[in-house]
């Protein structure tokens, strides 16, 4: 066996971040596709504010990171629906109130700036085996969710109207795929930090969608792209002892730079 | 209500804020026949289609699909949508034709179900009908603009509906394609028996191949089985326009008019 993964908490960390790449590329596809795609960002910020009361008040962070994103799902939906605010508006605030939340919190109770850091950027040694256990349970539920779903859900992401019009129930089903990120988001949090989730959720995607033939091909390279991406940052992560999520982040861009480059070949060929 | 009634509106008005968008409008759409609806820029024809749709409620009147009320219907599959193909053409889209034509057949199967052996092959037969095997396996955006709408109405025909809506379907497709995409919707009504409603301004093309207009700007202004009053349709469209009406013998039209109506602005002196 290599010897990264002789430790306990890398094959902890290699099995989380290779369940949190998928959902993060499952979930990006049809977020980004809705234009949906910095509702990830605005949800982790969300996530903090939580996490920062849990730690406060002594409760498992990522139980109150959760349950301050799905909560927030909930008014994000109940602020469009009955106050007619624009979905955007809607997390934008409160984006901005989890966020404050956390920061009242982290200056008035101090003490907290080392377990925070290792949440704003992702840190291996922080995952423990509880936590690996929360994320695979909560991961299958997700990934459970959108294979059920899978079908609904990309008509949705093409023609919403339409989708209404064939009795498909959008609503509800928003309500379903936006629980789901939050989820995503919660348990990629000691992986790749809250900072630099969306960056999963957005950058496979965004990379696949330059040479992919099909939403599922997208679907699939997205994948890989971010699995390979999650790999390859733990591995930096560990020989070069640097924050996991900005390695796995900047592979994710590296391979963005040749899906565009790529692209371009292929259609400078066709031309010829 | 009579049995080959398949839509009934019901003295149907509807209100944007403080603006009457539709009031009081009835009508009944039977079965096999081929509807224009047609009325001038903001007249309410789009609306009235999304309140059939049951997108849109409507302030007060009834709805009632193969006759049961909106309220209760529940066999959406029966009904195919075609919405203004520039309100759905997103060129980052990765779908494929094959996938977007499938998109149509999941109001069949419901929530929680799969596409299985018998869906596949309908939606194969819809590929083939339309002719667009050669295009399945391309991405929807690299299709030109005629192309899309066909695809759009296979999506449609692939839950096998018995009433196809289409909303201004040759928005944006040039002159050729606009022929051909008329060619097939006749095809629909008279092969397969569809009942289509066909929302448009278009009036000369329409003329000719549909079986019954209904005349809207706001209200009803005309329901006529055979159009022969051109008056009607200037109280539609206003004074500032002219009509000309070709008399022809028109080889397509199904049980339809012998003529066909174009509507040219009045230039200005």
């Amino acid at each position: 066996m290599i010897e990264i993964l002789q430790y306990e908490f890398m094959q902890r960390s290699f099995l989380a971040g290779i369940l949190i790449a998928i959902l993060c590329s499952v979930i990006g596809n049809f977020l980004v596709m809705r234009r949906l795609a910095l509702i990830g960002d605005g949800l982790a910020h969300i996530a903090f504010g939580g996490l920062t009361l849990g730690l406060v008040f002594n409760i498992y962070p990522l139980a109150t990171a959760l349950i301050a994103s799905i909560l927030s799902v909930i008014a994000v939906n109940e602020l469009r629906s009955r106050a007619k605010i624009y979905g955007d508006t809607a997390i934008g605030v409160l984006f901005s109130a989890g966020l404050s939340i956390g920061a009242v919190i982290l200056s008035v109770k101090k003490g907290f700036n080392i377990d925070v850091f290792s949440y704003l950027f992702g840190s291996l040694i922080t995952v423990s085996s509880s936590d690996i256990l929360l994320i695979f349970v909560l991961g299958l539920i997700v990934l459970a969710v959108i294979g059920l779903f899978y079908k609904e859900f990309m008509f949705i992401a093409f023609d919403e109207e339409s989708a209404k019009a064939s009795g498909i129930p959008v609503k509800i089903l928003d309500i379903v795929l936006l629980t789901a990120t939050a989820i995503t988001v919660v348990i990629s949090m000691q992986v790749v930090g809250i900072l630099l989730v969306s960056s999963l959720i957005i950058i496979p995607t965004a990379s696949a969608l330059q040479f992919a033939n099909g939403f599922k091909k997208t679907i699939i390279y997205s994948v890989i792209i971010s699995v390979v991406s999650v790999i390859t940052g733990l591995f930096f992560a560990y020989y070069l002892d640097i924050a996991a999520g900005g390695v796995i982040v900047l592979t994710t861009i590296i391979f963005f730079i040749f899906a565009i480059l790529l692209k371009k070949f292929l259609m400078s060929l066709q031309r010829e | 209500m009579k049995k080959d009634v398949i839509v009934e509106v019901k003295n149907v008005s509807f209100n944007y804020n403080n603006d009457l968008i539709i009031d009081d409008v009835s009508f009944t759409i039977n079965k096999g026949e081929f509807i224009g609806l047609i009325g001038p820029n903001g007249s309410g024809k789009t609306t009235l289609l999304k309140i059939i749709l049951g997108l849109i409620k409507p302030r007060i009147g009834t709805i009632s699909l193969f006759g049961q009320e909106i309220k209760e219907f529940s066999d959406w599959y029966k009904i195919g949508y075609v919405p203004q193909r520039l309100a759905i053409a997103d060129s980052s889209f990765p779908a494929t034709v094959e996938e977007v034509i499938s998109m149509g057949r999941f109001s069949r199967i419901g929530l929680f179900s799969r596409l299985n052996e018998k869906d596949k092959s309908v939606i194969k037969n819809t590929i083939d009908f339309f002719e667009l095997t050669a295009l399945k396996d391309k991405r929807i955006s690299e299709l030109s603009g005629g192309q899309q709408q066909k695809v759009f109405i296979a999506r449609a025909m692939a839950s096998e509906p018995s009433l196809l809506l289409l909303d201004e379907p040759t928005t944006g497709v040039d002159v050729f394609a606009e022929k051909m995409f008329y060619e097939t919707l006749s095809k629909i009504n008279k092969k397969h028996n569809v009942t289509l409603v066909l929302v448009s301004h278009d009036i000369g093309m329409v003329t000719s191949y549909v079986s019954r207009l209904i005349c809207i700007n706001r209200t009803i202004m005309a329901c006529p089985t055979h159009l022969h009053d051109v008056n009607q349709l200037r109280d539609i469209y206003g004074e500032g326009f002219k009509l000309v009406k070709h008399e022809h013998e028109h080889k397509h039209a199904h049980k339809g008019l012998n003529s066909h109506l174009e509507l040219h602005p009045r230039s200005k002196k």
